[in-house]
C-alpha cells in the first residue's frame, strides 16, 4: 500500500487564502509519519483530503494507484481508518459493541466472525468492560479508547490519528504508542498528527506544515535537531532536546551527560 | 465564598446495574479569589463531573453543596436563580463547538455580557477585551466560528467565557489540541488572571509540564473520590509506587533529572518544576 500526493490544494469557501497549498509527498507501507504544524497550519485539512471527507480542489491523490475520486472513495476508505480528536463526533450506535458492529457491518464482514474481532480489539484498548456500555456515558479517554478499538477492528492499511491522544491520561498513551508499534510492525501505514513533540519523536519520518505549506519533510531524528525549522513553525524541541540544546549553548561540555540526556528523549 | 462541597456523592440511576457512582463522599473547599488549582486523575476518575457540579450543571445526588452562598439543589426546590451562579464561575468545555453559536465570532463572545443586560457597545468592549486578552487576530472578528480550526475555535469558547468576568474559571482540558506556541500565551494568561486579577483559576488536564509549573493546588481523582489534595511539589515527592497507582505521570523535568542521575550518575535534586530549573540545577 502507498499514498501519493502531487501539487495538492484546497481552499474553503469564503476563504481568501489555499488551507493547503501544493502539497506534495508519498509514503510507502511500514512508515510512521508525523505530521506537526501549528494550529491552522492545514494539518487537519490534509487528513480529510486524503479521506475523502473534503473534495479535493486542485491537485491529485492516489492510494495504491487508485486515484481517490467519487467513483472510487467506497472502495479506498475501505483501506483507511480515521481516529478524531473529538470522539463524541464518530459514535453511531448506542452501545460500544454495536458502534463497533457498525464499522465491520459496512465492510461486509461475516457476522459469525464479528462477535471475536469486537473483543480482541476492545481487549487490546482494555476497554473489555466496557462493552455493553453506552458511549455517552463514558469519559472523553475512554471514549477516544473505544475509536481506537473501532479502527483495530476494521483493520485498515492506513491509519490517520488526528491529536487521538489529546485526551488519554499516561496509561492509554502507553496503550495506544504500543498499538500503533504494533500496527507498524504489520507493515500498516500511520499518519500521525500531533502537538506532542515527544510523541512525534516516536515515528520514523515526520513532516513539518507551516500556513498551508510543507515547510520539512525528513528523519524525525533530524528534524528534532533542527530548532531553526520549529520555531519557524512555531513549534517547540521536545523537552528532553530543549535542555539538550540549552546545556550545549551555555557551555556544557560534558560528553557521557549530553548523550544520555539525548537517548532520553524517546524515552519521555 | 467561593465554593463547598460537603460529602457529595453524584450517581447515575442505570436500570441494569442499579446505582453507578461517577463520585463519592467529596468533601472540599475552593476560594473566590487568588487559587491555582489542576484538577487531576486517570481517564474516567470523575474529573470532569466533578467540574460540571462546580457551575451547577450537575446536582449532588447526596450531600451539601453551596456555590456563592447558593445551596445546588434540584430545580423544583430552588429559591434563587442559577445565572446567578454562572456570573460567578465559569465554565470551558473539552470540546468548544458546543459552545459557538453565533454567526460571527464577535457577537458569540458578546453574547453572555448581553445576556447580562449589557447594552450593545458596553458589551462590545466587554468582548473585545476578552478577545484581546487571549490574542485573537482582530481581522478575525467577524468570521464565523464554523470556519474556525480547533484551536482558534477553543480560543473563541475561553473568550466568551472572559466576557463573562467570573471570579473562578474552570477550564476543562484547555491545551489539548493546541499548539505549542498557543499553549504558552494560554497558560499565560491563566497565570496573569490569577496572579493580576485574582481570579481563582481551575484547569483539569493531563499535561503534568503545566501542573508543576503553574499550579499552587492540586486535586487528584481516583475512582470517583479525591485521592489527593496539595501542593504539586508535595505530590511528586509522593513515592512513585503512589504516582503509578493514580496512574499519573512526573512532568518532563522530573523524568529527565531522574533519568540523568540514574544513567549518568548524577546526583541532581530531581524535584524541578520546570525545564528551565532543571537546567540550572545541572550547570550549578
Amino acid at each position: 500500500m502507498s499514498i501519493i500526493v502531487k501539487n495538492l490544494s484546497y481552499k474553503y469557501e469564503d476563504e481568501e487564502k489555499n488551507a493547503v497549498n501544493a502539497l506534495s509527498f508519498t509514503i510507502e507501507n511500514g512508515e510512521w509519519v508525523s505530521i506537526i504544524g501549528h494550529n491552522g497550519s492545514g494539518k487537519s485539512t490534509l487528513a480529510k483530503l486524503l479521506m475523502g471527507l473534503l473534495e479535493k480542489k486542485e491537485g491529485e491523490i492516489y492510494i495504491e494507484d487508485l486515484p481517490l475520486n467519487e467513483n472510487n472513495l467506497y472502495e479506498i476508505r475501505k483501506h483507511l481508518g480515521i481516529v478524531f480528536q473529538n470522539p463524541d463526533n464518530q459514535f453511531v450506535a448506542t452501545s460500544v459493541e454495536d458502534d463497533i458492529a457498525f464499522g465491520l457491518e459496512n465492510l461486509e464482514v461475516d457476522p459469525a466472525l464479528m462477535e471475536g474481532m469486537i473483543d480482541s480489539a476492545l481487549s487490546e484498548v482494555n476497554m473489555t468492560n466496557y462493552k455493553k456500555s453506552e458511549p455517552y456515558l463514558l469519559s472523553g479517554g475512554q471514549k477516544q479508547r473505544v475509536a481506537i478499538a473501532g479502527i483495530l477492528a476494521m483493520n485498515p492499511e492506513i491509519i490517520i490519528l488526528d491529536e487521538a491522544t489529546s485526551m488519554l491520561d499516561p496509561e492509554g498513551k502507553e496503550d495506544f504508542i504500543n498499538v500503533v508499534k504494533k500496527l507498524k510492525e504489520k507493515g500498516k501505514i500511520i499518519i500521525m498528527i500531533t502537538h506532542d513533540m515527544n510523541e512525534a519523536l516516536l515515528s520514523d519520518r515526520t513532516i513539518v506544515m507551516s500556513n498551508g505549506e510543507i515547510l520539512k519533510d525528513g528523519k524525525t531524528e533530524e528534524i528534532m535537531m533542527d530548532e531553526k525549522t520549529l520555531k519557524e513553525a512555531r513549534l517547540e524541541l521536545p523537552s528532553a532536546l530543549y535542555v539538550y540544546h540549552s546545556l550545549k549553548k551555555a557551555g556544557y561540555n560534558n560528553e557521557e551527560v549530553l548523550k544520555v540526556l539525548w537517548e532520553s528523549a524517546s524515552k519521555m | 465564598m467561593g465554593i463547598r462541597l460537603e460529602n457529595v456523592s453524584y450517581s447515575y440511576n442505570k436500570k441494569k446495574k442499579g446505582t453507578v457512582y461517577a463520585l463519592k463522599n467529596i468533601t472540599l473547599s475552593i476560594d473566590d479569589k487568588d487559587e491555582f488549582i489542576a484538577l487531576i486523575g486517570e481517564t474516567g476518575s470523575g474529573k470532569s463531573t466533578l467540574a460540571s457540579l462546580f457551575n451547577a450543571l450537575k446536582i449532588p445526588s447526596s450531600g451539601e453543596e453551596y456555590v456563592f452562598g447558593i445551596k445546588i439543589q434540584e430545580r423544583r426546590k430552588r429559591k434563587e436563580n442559577y445565572n446567578d451562579i454562572r456570573k460567578h464561575v465559569g465554565l470551558v468545555f473539552q470540546f468548544p463547538e458546543y459552545q459557538l453559536f453565533e454567526e460571527t465570532v464577535l457577537n458569540d463572545v458578546m453574547f453572555a455580557p448581553r445576556n447580562f443586560g449589557k447594552s450593545k457597545e458596553e458589551a462590545e468592549k466587554i468582548a473585545v477585551s476578552a478577545l484581546e486578552m487571549v490574542h485573537f487576530p482582530k481581522e478575525m472578528y467577524d468570521k464565523t466560528p464554523f470556519t474556525l480550526s480547533g484551536g482558534e475555535k477553543k480560543m473563541v469558547s475561553i473568550a466568551g467565557i472572559l466576557s463573562m468576568e467570573p471570579d473562578i474559571l474552570i477550564f476543562d482540558e484547555p491545551t489539548a489540541g493546541i499548539d505549542p506556541e498557543n499553549r504558552n500565551k494560554l497558560t499565560k494568561l491563566f497565570k496573569d488572571l490569577n496572579e493580576q486579577a485574582h481570579k481563582t483559576i481551575i484547569i483539569i488536564t493531563h499535561d503534568m509540564n503545566i501542573v508543576s509549573k503553574y499550579a499552587k493546588r492540586v486535586i487528584v481523582m481516583s475512582e470517583g473520590e479525591v485521592a489527593f489534595d496539595g501542593t504539586p511539589k508535595k505530590l511528586f515527592e509522593s513515592s512513585e509506587d503512589q504516582i503509578a497507582s493514580f496512574n499519573l505521570d512526573y512532568p518532563d523535568s522530573i523524568k529527565i533529572a531522574k533519568y540523568l542521575n540514574e544513567k549518568a550518575g548524577l546526583n541532581l535534586n530531581p524535584n524541578q518544576n520546570d525545564l528551565n530549573s532543571l537546567i540550572k540545577e545541572i550547570l550549578s
